[in-house]
């Protein structure tokens, strides 16, 4: 599902950042694409919700914690590739809090987001793999990196 | 049989010899061995504690929960740790944190500990020059010496970095720092928090934490006209600067403070910075969780949420 999902925002939402399509055969309708974008960001959050219901003994399962992680890695994997993130679509534009340093510095973003996704690999392997300890610290890294790119790259609207 | 005692009689004492001598021997050999400054044995040695390498791992503790490598590092511009030049926007200009490396000319490398103490307490800088209270140390008075020494200790054992401190750019400078000593007869108060008899252990220490090590005050709450804490609002949130960062409300209000969230929420959060709704905290407290309060023990964030939870609630939003 998620990949589909993907299959589909990489095919009607290119071209953006180093987006491996030509830059002339798609012309991205901006504000779906930040319905979109801002749709899987949804589910990251989601995701690590299940995370942090597991970290405070609140019923969620590694399971679950596993299913969360692979989530927030396949997204980042996405993002990372820059097809949510078309030039124009920055703050301003519809309710986008996409800062504009991501247009100014897309390899730093594309860093950001690679490191997002290699955190959350390891958050599912430790959860499959049943490790708790490992897990608490990896649900830090991947919080981490999710508050690292947002004090580059996300304005905080009202 | 008068042969055979006789024997008996010489040789005995020359059996039993070693016997007196080994002891003898090996006691002088320790004694020998100690006052050589050989140790007695290597594994003994080995499991003996570093006085020097434990101060310097309490001062690493202490220098984490004071939050100082944060303000004291450029890390937007990929500035070497401690070594300052990292902009704090203010309403009374812009103040740039100095470098705080064992450099010792750029750095507090030759800094004595009078000296530290002073400026960490009486915010007092070596040469004389009144400290403007963006170095918090009215909060820093409060912390007790032991703790400062560990974090002296630990300081010197960071990485030398020779770079000048780059001059703060403020509104009014001269005036400032003219009205420090009235402003701080009139609002500092150097010393130990008082300990509450009444209260548990834990809640004082996070009194102690929150006051003055973490220091929390200083963004979450609001000041009077001349920029001293506003203690009646005591971290009701505040804006450091007009249009500046809001830091929210921690008293235990139950519409604008933490009164609602649970103590797995806020621990949690302290923690790995995640908030209950799965998004991630943000702004300055994203660094404060990096630095500071991801690194405490579960027993030291417990103390944090015990006396905040204890604070006078104040209703405040931004």
């Amino acid at each position: 599902m998620i990949v589909f999902g993907l299959t589909m925002t990489l095919v009607r939402f290119a071209p953006a950042i180093g987006a491996d399509v030509s830059a002339d055969s798609v012309k991205p309708d901006i504000a779906k694409v930040i319905e979109q974008r801002q749709q899987e960001i949804r589910k990251m959050s989601a995701a690590m919700k299940v995370v942090g219901r597991f970290l405070k003994n609140e019923g969620a399962t590694l399971a679950e914690v596993a299913a969360g992680a692979e989530i927030i890695r396949g997204v980042a994997g996405v993002m990372g590739t820059g097809v949510l993130f078309p030039p124009g679509s920055a703050v301003g534009v519809d309710r986008s809090a996409a800062r504009a340093e991501i247009w100014e510095h897309p390899e730093v973003f594309k860093e950001q987001a690679r490191a997002l996704a290699t955190a959350a690999g390891h958050l599912a392997a430790a959860a499959t793999a049943h490790d708790i300890a490992t897990v608490r610290t990896r649900a830090a890294a991947v919080s981490g990196a999710c508050a690292a790119c947002h004090e580059l790259f996300r304005q905080k609207l009202p | 049989m008068s042969n055979h005692r006789t024997n008996r009689a010489v040789f005995l004492p020359l059996l039993l010899l070693p016997a007196f001598l080994l002891p003898a021997f090996l006691l002088s050999v320790c004694l020998l061995s100690v006052c050589l400054g050989l140790g007695v044995a290597p594994a003994m040695a080995g499991n003996r504690p570093d006085p020097v390498a434990e101060q310097v791992a309490r001062g690493k503790y202490i220098f984490d929960a004071a939050g100082c490598l944060g303000c004291h590092t450029d890390e937007q511009h990929g500035g070497p740790a401690l070594a300052g030049g990292r902009a704090l926007i203010t309403g009374y200009g812009t103040f740039y944190t100095p470098n705080i490396t064992p450099d010792p000319i750029y750095g507090i490398g030759s800094w004595r500990v009078a000296a530290f103490f002073r400026a960490m307490r009486s915010g007092i800088s070596r040469d004389g020059t009144s400290l403007l209270p963006t170095f918090p140390f009215t909060s820093y008075a409060a912390i007790d010496d032991a703790d400062l020494l560990d974090l002296k200790a630990y300081l010197m054992t960071r990485e030398p970095v020779a770079r000048p401190n780059r001059p703060h750019e403020l509104k009014d400078p001269f005036m400032l720092r003219l009205m420090m000593p009235g402003w701080k007869l009139l609002y500092h108060k150097e010393g130990p928090l008082n300990t509450n008899p009444y209260r548990s252990v834990q809640w004082n220490r996070g009194q102690y934490l929150v006051r003055a090590l973490g220091h929390c005050g200083e963004c979450h709450t609001p000041r009077n006209w001349s920029g001293a804490f506003d203690e009646s609002r005591a971290f009701s949130g505040a804006r450091r600067s007009e249009g500046g960062e809001w830091a929210p409300n921690i008293t235990p209000d139950p519409e604008t403070g933490i009164g609602k969230w649970s103590d797995a929420d806020l621990l949690l959060l302290l923690e790995i910075g995640l908030l209950p709704d799965g998004d991630v905290i943000g702004g300055s407290m994203a660094e404060v969780v990096r630095n500071s309060t991801s690194r405490l023990t579960l027993a030291d964030r417990k103390a944090i949420l015990d006396y905040l939870r204890a604070v006078p609630p104040v209703r405040s939003g931004p």
